[in-house]
């Protein structure tokens, strides 16, 4: 008898237990984190890690870093996407534009990076404000979207439930920050 | 005009604000080497006019002063540059494009590509300033030799000061009080039968 395997999904759903972790540490401590995230924080290693795995597995692309110079790899990319866009049918625009948008929140994050992880100068606390209220929420958002379309339903479902957790402890203790 | 043009004229003027900034650094880095050394001189002249050894450990302690000060201003000349030279990039793949590599669809890419991946701001590309970044700043010149050889005659002066300075010798003269004659030296008074005879 021989077994087939089940094909891996290009993103490890267990991956969101980072973030629902994460979600945990915000409610226990009932506020966000005070100054610079380390690199070991859950949210930090979830963010890296997705994009990691989505940038190899979906887009076939390696990222080593959330830097300067991997975003303009991300935007190039984004671009050739782009401009394959009104060469393809209509149903699968869906996906690509959930691509497209997911790769545009990958440059998003890296400019925003060293605010989260205070390598900047001075660092900003409105942007470790929105990474926390607003661009981890819509992250989890456009990667349910994307896994939708793709047809991931296991990573769609737990992106779902990531954000079902994580949004309300996040708008709880987000003003008392 | 398309988006990408809007994005173009943006980095020119950031290019611009980013040569204004580098050239108020010049302007304060030249101050402050030329204040530092004329106080270190000062310094040092009235240590050796008074031998003053106390003067000379100034010297050496506001030479370092200004040695880390012009090493920040520095270090934020070098951001600066950073950011500068990474403007002239995206302008450099936005001309390539219209021109050798005019019609290539490679070149437009990489042109698009370098213009929207660009960071808008200077400061907001500015790193965290740390003491270990002193290590790295330029000109090699300053910071590794002409700082550290103000510090170093700073203290050299200081050392050559306190072991030449002579200690002053009492001052003694002879005083006539109720008890008869004593000596006063350095404001003590001396009396005593076994006190030495002195003939002016």
């Amino acid at each position: 008898m021989t077994e087939t395997a089940e094909p891996q999904p290009p993103v490890s759903p267990l991956l969101f237990d980072l973030v629902t972790a994460y979600a945990g540490e915000i409610e226990r401590a009932k506020a966000l984190p005070k100054g610079p995230l380390k690199q070991k924080t859950p949210i930090v290693e979830f963010c890296r890690s997705f994009f990691a795995q989505f940038f190899e597995n979906v887009l076939g692309q390696e990222i080593t870093g959330v830097d300067s110079d991997t975003k303009l790899e991300a935007t190039t990319k984004r671009l050739e996407l782009q401009g394959e866009r009104e060469h393809i049918a209509e149903p699968a625009k869906a996906e690509l534009d959930a691509k497209v948008a997911l790769i545009s929140s990958f440059e998003d994050l890296c400019e925003m990076w060293p605010d989260v992880l205070g390598f900047s100068y001075g660092g900003s606390a409105s942007e470790y404000k929105r990474f926390h209220t607003t661009y981890v929420p819509e992250l989890l958002g456009q990667i349910e979207t994307w896994a939708g379309a793709a047809g991931e339903t296991a990573i769609a479902e737990r992106a779902k439930e990531a954000l079902m957790v994580y949004k309300p402890a996040v708008t709880k203790f987000a003003r008392a920050s | 005009m398309t988006n990408d043009d809007t994005l173009l004229i943006a980095v020119q003027a950031e290019y611009k604000r980013t040569g204004e900034f580098i050239d108020g650094i010049t302007t304060a880095s030249a101050t402050v080497r030329g204040l530092g050394v004329t106080i270190w001189l000062a310094l040092l002249g009235v240590a050796f006019d008074r031998s003053l050894w106390e003067l000379g450990v100034l010297a050496a302690i506001t030479a370092t002063i200004f040695w880390l000060i012009d090493g920040y201003h520095a270090w934020l000349y070098g951001e600066a540059f950073r950011a500068a030279l990474e403007l002239e990039l995206i302008q450099a793949a936005a001309y390539a494009a219209k021109g050798r590599l005019a019609g290539q669809a490679r070149g437009e890419l990489e042109a698009r590509a370098r213009l929207q991946a660009h960071q808008f701001g200077l400061y907001r590309n500015f790193k965290r300033f740390r003491l270990k970044d002193l290590r790295y700043v330029r000109p090699y010149v300053f910071f590794r030799l002409f700082y550290p050889f103000l510090v170093a005659v700073g203290a050299a002066a200081a050392i050559f000061l306190a072991a030449h300075q002579s200690k002053p010798s009492p001052t003694c003269k002879v005083v006539s009080g109720t008890h008869g004659r004593a000596l006063e030296c350095g404001g003590v008074v001396i009396v005593g039968s076994r006190l030495p005879v002195v003939r002016h």
